[in-house]
């Protein structure tokens, strides 16, 4: 597979994710270059078939707005609930990119934790030999949300 | 009225799967929940329940060890498990189908899709009691 194609597979994922789970609208934003506003990071590892690391970024707004469906009328999520279900959207958006890029094996995901914006921008900067790495971003209503990932296949 | 217990270390999809049963014309009773597979089998020695949903990555008992624990019960073996995970790779599934799950819904899935498996579940466990 080619670096376009873990691309494509990491948006189709994800606006797949944010749709069925979140109930969210999900565009490609039209800045070249979108920039995070007060936003808060998540990142796991995966081992296995496919080696290497997942983070993701939302603003803060996003996450309010994306915790107001995902929980629906049981209130307004708390700030505890919110970083929770950043880890899950994380974990979500990890297992089922790497369910459409390598469907064969399974990949075990180490638990999802917080980081700061700046390590998940590290993310796809990697320089590992034969490793893919790309970051996607989406508009979701409240703010901008991005995936990073840089994956290896197992040796 | 079917009881149902979900057993996920997520309280976020605990809470989702619980509001995703209420959009479905499934008429659910009481929702117990637990967050690994070992508080799972305490819950079902004290209730009992017709459908489970769980999660595979725990702590303390994951999913793969639960299913096949209660795949020995023989008070246990009988109500049908269905897996949700984010895990949609062919090894997985066919992993816990081999250990004992009756259904598997990857994540992400709509209440459509969960009502229709819930659905094949039940009536798959009652053409068997007929």
């Amino acid at each position: 597979m080619t670096k376009t194609s873990l691309e494509d597979v990491l948006l189709a994922s994800s606006t797949e994710v944010l749709e069925t789970m979140f109930f969210a609208d999900a565009m490609t934003p039209e800045a070249p270059q979108p920039e995070h506003t007060d936003a808060v990071a998540c990142v796991l590892l995966c081992t296995g078939a496919q080696e290497g690391t997942f983070s993701v970024a939302i603003d803060r707004a996003a996450l309010v707005s994306l915790s107001e469906a995902f929980y629906g009328d049981d209130g307004p999520p708390s700030a505890i609930k919110e970083l929770e279900l950043l880890c899950e959207l994380t974990n979500m958006l990890a297992g089922s990119t790497l369910s459409a890029y390598a469907p064969e094996k399974y990949c075990p995901l180490s638990s999802p934790r917080l980081c700061d914006l700046a390590q998940h921008l590290k993310t796809a900067e990697s320089t590992q030999p034969g490793a893919q790495s790309t970051t996607i971003y989406l508009d979701i209503d409240g703010g901008l949300l991005s995936v990073s990932t840089c994956l290896k296949v197992a040796a | 009225m079917r009881d149902i217990l979900i057993v996920d270390d997520s309280r976020a999809m605990r809470n989702f799967l619980r509001r995703a049963l209420s959009m479905t014309s499934l008429e659910i009773g009481t929702v117990h929940e637990a967050e690994n597979g070992l508080e799972a089998l305490g819950v079902l020695d004290q209730h009992a329940v017709e459908v489970i949903f769980s999660d595979i990555n725990m702590p303390v008992m994951d999913g793969a060890v639960f299913v096949a624990e209660l795949a020995r019960s023989e008070t246990k073996r009988k109500i049908p498990v269905v897996v949700v995970s984010t895990d949609n790779s062919t090894e997985r599934r066919n992993q816990m189908h081999a250990l004992g799950a009756k259904g598997y819904i990857a994540k992400p899935f709509s209440p459509e899709s969960l009502e229709l498996e819930v659905t094949r579940l039940l009536w798959e466990a009652s053409d068997d009691e007929n």
